[in-house]
């Protein structure tokens, strides 16, 4: 198993090369560059406009530029440094809580879609093709069917349009009310958190929450009709040890995997719910970084993201094997 | 004993507080305080009133700082707090435009309008304690602003029209003289440039320290720095930023403005600016009262007009009052194909065009109505602007050169340019037959923009004039607007500001930015041109604002009878606060550069 | 349409069928029919989607407008009411009057008032702006219109009207052409390079396979959202027409696209190769490209299918995303991904809500897709005990 995880981690640097060159390639399509908006500002010179190009490397051609950063990267650990803020390429896109804030998000998102997803499923399939079976189907799909950045704006709408929070003294969108934002941790800032990101979960959630119900369903059907099920059956044990104890056990397993793949999803999957929901995550500053063309900033968001989803399917197959000891790697 | 302990700790601490208070700021209000005249009749400040002290005004932005240099930082995201920490020597006057003595107490122009000598305020402190001097206002200029290893884009305005910089020499601690090659009027207006502490960052300038990297002071002040080490003079300073989320700025304990009462400025105790990441969501959270004001969109205004009452608020409409900058149409005077060089540089044809633009249409349909149309390259602000009566006069629109919507006037001005449709197709052809077909381009996912093009080429067509539009990347636009690519025609604004001189770089024949006519510059000017070129000169060398406003006028009047940039519309100053929020009501464009969001942190305070 | 493409193939099988009383014999894709049948919310998902596509095909003549016509005096128009009754009697005929945009001076907020005066009855087959059928034949005929009885027409807003006061009722319907374009568009550039990959790795294997799968994992390295908007503002740079644009995002969702299906297709090929009915053909002198076609393909058809059918809802939300972040759909082109963000801002919601209507279209449209997709899924398992 360990040589099976060296391996893949070793061959994840050809990987993550390739990628490099497919972002850079991008970067260099994309048109103009950084200084470009600074152009029509009547204040600034082109000579000035110049200079900066050559301070920031933008008057060398692209290929030489791509040597530069990446040689950085061999021989000093340097990512290349930041247009926009002077600093580096990792500290911009993680400064201040940004990638921990990230996790939080998302892994509390997973872990309520979870958490709600699968006992739905276990109820969808034993109670299959009944109302209940096909109302749950309908409103998990009705879930997955809105765009979210209607559904988020809506939903910010109806707290304060509707509900009108603020007259309770609750604030919407970020992570906290004005008054905790630099207040030390306690239950109150703890409470007004939750209250902060359950709209996160809600729109992130919903994403994925029908995918993961029907898998759910789809297993537990497949396992319940297996003839180790009848055989419980038979031996007169109760319908709720059957269910339970001998086949969710099971139906399980297969989506441990799920698990592992919807861990790069954790890191790019929620760009839009966070633009709105005001979510200081890795992704905002990714796209804020595109928009003002911060090149390495660009780039490195870019190879962050690639390592995730190379992570996550490694993860993936770790777990597989360690749930279903009939999968060998080597 | 202990008793004797408890009673010596006591007093102890008794003896510290004023200590402590002495050290959190001036002991008495310095002789040279600023006093800004609230509610004293007769004074620019008599609608407002005196405030109390405390509390924080919470307000919102969408984007983040990147990082807190106020010389290397060039977007507004940054400079909306380095103009808060670090004042110039003047200062824009929020409510008349003009320019009020800051750090400088008077300022004297001598030596044939070539030497300004400033008398610098006395006994002021930076905000670590640190007295402030004339070392400081020739740090800034000479080893940061002027020095070359510093990234600045400052420099660019410090420079004279001889392509000199201007010197500036301490005269003795609280003097400084600025000393010009030729006479420059606008050199002032540089003079609002932030000054920073040469205490704190000597250190880091190669020039005086050659032990540093070249580089060292365009890495410093970052958004790594600890706020701690920032120090400025104005009425806040930062005390913390957290990305996405917030910044938060400290009233300076060694502010120098006060209020008629003689209570020290900023009322507030701190001022908060939340990032959030869209305008909607910005609305949403000032209609949930998380923060206290901002700029409303001129489509929200419907939506927060009717809650005025209900949530104490005021919509503050001012359709008088457009923002900075101008919104245009330019034609390629210099494009490829030479029928179209031709057309473009016909007068009579751009007088067609500009017949074609219903602004009433624009306002309307785009703004909502809180929009005004344009004319002049000057911003209606500026006590420069040409619809004045006189040097910051005002407003009477006399002198407007107005071409009125008008679709007959502009079909018999094509005729008369000998457009007729010879093929039948419906739209005008050249004289030889060959088709008139204009691209009209504008930066993609500007939606007022886009229905601006969108409405200019559907008027057209009731002309037989065929105008497309392609709604592009606004990279692609600006290498075409730079002349980098071929181009017919843009619809695109530029930024501006009080002082016209500002637009040289636009309107000379020979600036970077003379999008219509780039060619000019290598000899092939119009009178129009030459005129233009004369008369800027002409206003930069003056110093009397009386004859300076004559040349602007003509300036203006010939720049849009020309045609160069057709000016469509610009947007109204629309702002909203709650009115627990006092003095808001001066919110105004003018107030932009000495803190975003309209409002003058200065005396804005919390009622109780 | 569909049921005879059922029938039809029923009827070519049947000759080698030997018709015995009480037994009917099926082809697979009957069974699969059969099945899917069953699925209500499936058949109910298909029969909305061949609506929409019916709609998209003749959106000219469904449109009462053309997508880009403005009616500058009426910017955000509410839905036009329909009238049945006025002072003269009540009509079968629904009628709509023409109303006067004024702005209320002290909230700037627009009202419409209806002119009373003449009635503009709806009628169908009313003639208006030219387009053509199919890109082929010259038409002038719109099924809807309002039409006063000397002939003049008011404009007609179903939907109400946006910003430069265009029919957002015939915006959605022009816009449905991009938006169910995307899906069907992607999966038809994307699964013929993942069957063909896919097949050839899966099905010869070692070398090839080795080169292929590398080059499959480059692909699937590739993070998907923030690498298509980097290509989106690449896309923009090019100086493109709207509709090059809109290929090219369809290229750029493609491409990152058919790794996956490429994977899995390789997958159960590896397996299919080693049954018995494919050594038999092999046996048998069969050609590769003949095994493949005739005897693999078709085991993998069902999967083919059903993924396919839910790509399409995930690229059509996609769309939305690129759209509502500025580098999918550029005006005046629609779609609505771009409908409905123009509408997705507070103003949209709070004062002319019509505006999110063609959101609405985009949940039933991913809705119908998916519950088609399931039921899909469903019938063409052939364990699922149904």
């Amino acid at each position: 198993m360990l040589t099976f995880i060296v391996r893949r981690t070793l061959y994840m640097l050809p990987l993550l090369l390739v990628v490099s060159l497919i972002s850079f390639m991008l970067i260099e399509i994309m048109p103009g560059d950084y200084l470009t908006k600074m152009k029509t500002n009547p204040f600034v010179t082109q000579q000035t406009i110049a200079e900066m190009a050559k301070r920031y490397g933008l008057d060398q051609p692209p290929l030489v530029r791509y040597w530069y950063w990446f040689k950085g990267i061999l021989t000093r650990g340097d990512f290349g440094t930041s247009f926009e803020t002077r600093r580096p390429v990792f500290y911009t896109l993680f400064e201040g809580g940004r990638l921990m804030w990230t996790f939080i998000v998302s892994l509390t998102t997973m872990f309520v879609t979870w958490a709600i997803a699968i006992p739905l499923g276990i109820y969808s399939a034993t109670h299959k093709y009944k109302l209940s079976d096909h109302t749950l189907t309908f409103f998990g799909f009705l879930g997955l069917s809105f765009p979210a950045f209607f559904f988020a704006l809506v939903l910010l709408w109806l707290l304060v349009g509707v509900f009108h929070v603020g007259q309770h003294g609750l604030g919407i969108g970020g992570l906290f009310d004005n008054r905790f934002i630099d207040a030390p941790w306690s239950f109150a800032k703890l409470g007004n958190f939750l209250w902060h990101i359950w709209p996160a979960w809600l729109v992130i959630g919903t994403i994925g929450m029908a995918g993961l119900l029907r898998y759910m369903r789809a297993s537990l059907l497949d396992t319940l009709s297996l003839q180790y099920i009848q055989t419980a059956r038979a031996k007169g044990l109760s319908e709720r040890i059957v269910i339970y104890k001998h086949a969710v056990r099971n139906a399980i397993n297969p989506l441990v995997s799920l698990l592992g793949l919807s861990l790069p999803n954790l890191v790019s999957g929620s760009l839009i719910a966070a633009t709105i929901l005001n979510l200081p995550t890795v992704e905002r500053a990714f796209f804020s970084s595109l928009t003002a063309q911060d090149d390495y900033v660009i780039m490195g968001a870019l190879l962050f993201f690639s390592l995730f989803l190379l992570i996550g399917n490694l993860v993936a197959d770790i777990l597989l094997a360690w749930v279903d000891p009939r999968i060998r790697y080597n | 004993m202990k008793r004797l302990i408890v009673i010596l700790a006591a007093l102890t601490a008794i003896l510290m507080i004023p200590v402590a208070v002495s050290a959190q700021g001036y002991d008495k209000q310095p002789a040279d305080a600023v006093i800004v005249p609230l509610g004293v009749a007769g004074t620019d400040y008599a609608a407002l009133e005196p405030g109390v002290r405390g509390g924080t005004v919470y307000v919102g932005t969408i984007s983040n700082p990147k990082k807190w240099n106020a010389v290397t930082a060039h977007e507004t995201s940054t400079t909306q707090y380095t103009n808060i920490m670090q004042p110039g020597l003047v200062n824009l006057n929020p409510i008349t435009a003009g320019y009020d003595p800051e750090l400088a107490k008077s300022w004297e122009v001598s030596d044939e309008n070539k030497v300004i000598t400033f008398k610098l305020r006395q006994g002021l402190k930076w905000s670590d304690g640190t007295p402030f001097t004339a070392d400081d206002v020739v740090f800034s200029f000479m080893d940061l602003y002027l020095n070359e290893d510093v990234e600045t884009d400052t420099r660019d305005v410090l420079q004279l029209p001889d392509g000199n910089f201007p010197v500036v020499e301490k005269v003795d601690d609280y003097t400084v003289k600025v000393v010009c090659s030729v006479a420059f009027r606008p050199i002032l207006n540089s003079m609002t440039a932030n000054i920073l502490p040469k205490h704190k960052l000597e250190q880091f300038v190669h020039k005086l320290h050659p032990e540093v990297a070249a580089d060292a002071f365009n890495q410093v002040w970052g958004l790594d720095t600890n706020p701690k080490d920032l120090v400025g003079m104005g009425a806040f300073m930062v005390e913390s930023y957290t990305p996405d989320l917030n910044v938060v700025m400290k009233r300076n304990p060694y502010y120098y403005h006060y209020d008629p009462k003689g209570t020290q400025l900023p009322y507030l105790d701190k001022y908060v600016v939340l990032t959030v990441a869209s305008q909607d969501v910005l609305l949403l959270k000032y209609q949930n009262g998380e923060i206290d004001c901002f700029a409303p969109r001129p489509q929200d205004i419907p939506i927060l007009k009717p809650e005025e009452k209900q949530k104490n608020l005021t919509v503050l409409v001012n359709k008088e009052m457009p923002g900075f900058g101008t919104t245009w149409v330019v034609l390629n005077w210099d494009t490829q194909d030479t029928k179209y060089r031709e057309l473009f540089r016909n007068l009579k044809f751009r007088q067609a065009l500009a017949h074609l633009f219903d602004k009433d249409t624009m306002i309307r349909n785009l703004f909502n109505g809180l929009a005004v149309p344009q004319w002049s390259p000057v911003s209606y602000l500026s006590p420069y602007y040409a619809g004045r009566e006189k040097y910051a006069g005002p407003v009477t629109e006399k002198n407007a050169v107005v071409f009125p919507y008008d679709l007959e006037k502009a079909a018999a001005l094509l005729d008369e340019i000998g457009l007729k449709d010879t093929n039948g197709d419906g739209y005008r052809d050249f004289a030889d037959g060959t088709p008139v077909e204009i691209e009209l381009n504008t930066n993609a996912g500007n939606t007022t923009r886009e229905g601006a093009c969108l409405i200019i080429a559907d008027d057209a067509k009731k002309v037989n004039l065929k105008v497309t539009t392609a709604f592009i990347d606004f990279n692609v636009l600006v290498n075409r607007l730079m002349g980098q690519e071929d181009y017919k025609a843009i619809y695109l604004g530029l930024t501006g500001g009080t002082e016209p001189h500002s637009g040289a770089n636009v309107y000379m024949s020979t600036g970077g930015l003379h999008a219509w006519h780039y060619s000019a510059a290598t000899g092939d000017i119009t009178e129009v041109e030459k005129r233009v070129d004369e008369l800027t000169n002409l206003a930069a060398a003056e110093f009397d604002l009386d004859k300076v406003f004559e040349y602007y006028k003509e300036y203006q009047i010939i720049l849009s009878q020309d045609l160069g940039f057709l000016y469509t519309i610009n947007q109204a100053f629309v702002y909203s606060y709650y009115n627990r929020i006092g003095n808001a009501q001066v919110a105004s464009p003018n107030a932009t550069p000495s803190g975003n969001n309209g409002l003058t942190m200065d005396f804005i305070f919390r009622k109780s | 349409m569909a049921k005879g493409f059922w029938n039809r193939s029923r009827k070519k099988k049947g000759a080698r069928e030997v018709a015995q009383p009480g037994y009917v014999s099926r082809s697979q894709s009957q069974m699969i029919w059969r099945a899917f049948r069953r699925h209500r919310l499936g058949n109910i998902g298909m029969v909305i989607i061949a609506i929409f596509a019916l709609l998209a095909i003749f959106a000219d003549f469904f449109a009462p407008y053309p997508y880009a016509q403005q009616f500058r005096q009426y910017p955000f128009a509410p839905p036009s009411s329909l009238h049945f009754r006025s002072e003269e009697g009540t009509t079968v005929r629904p009628f709509i009057y023409a109303t006067q945009r004024t702005v209320d001076p002290e909230t700037y907020a627009p009202k419409f008032t209806e002119n009373r005066s003449v009635k503009y009855y709806i009628r169908f087959f009313v003639r208006g702006a030219d387009y053509k059928v199919l890109g082929l034949f010259k038409s002038n005929i719109h099924l809807l219109g309002a039409q006063a009885t000397d002939g003049t027409q008011a404009p007609l807003f179903l939907f109400g009207s946006d910003t430069f006061g265009r029919d957002v009722f015939s915006r959605t319907i022009h816009g449905s052409r991009v938006s169910l374009a995307v899906g069907p568009l992607v999966v038809l550039i994307a699964f013929p390079i993942a069957i063909f990959l896919g097949g050839v790795s899966g099905y010869y294997g070692g070398g090839v396979d080795m080169i292929l799968q590398r080059i499959g994992e480059v692909f699937m390295a590739i993070p998907g959202f923030p690498i298509l908007l980097a290509a989106g503002a690449a896309l923009a740079g090019l100086g493109l027409s709207p509709v090059a644009v809109f290929l090219g995002i369809i290229i750029a969702l493609a491409l990152i696209s058919w790794a996956g299906t490429a994977r899995v297709i390789r997958g159960q090929i590896l397996a299919i190769r080693e049954m018995d009915f494919v050594n038999a053909a092999r046996a048998a002198g069969a050609s590769d490209v003949r095994v493949i076609l005739r005897h693999i393909i078709p085991n993998v058809t069902s999967f083919l299918v059903v993924s396919a059918t839910l790509t399409i809802p995930g690229m059509m939300l996609t769309e939305a995303g690129l759209s509502f972040l500025g580098y999918g759909i550029r005006e005046p082109m629609t779609s609505w991904g771009q409908l409905l963000n123009g509408a997705s801002n507070i103003a949209g919601i709070e004062t002319h809500p019509w505006q999110l209507i063609p959101g609405g279209f985009i949940v039933i449209s991913v809705l119908a897709f998916n519950f088609m997709g399931d039921a899909l899924r469903d019938a063409v398992d052939p364990f699922s005990i149904t």
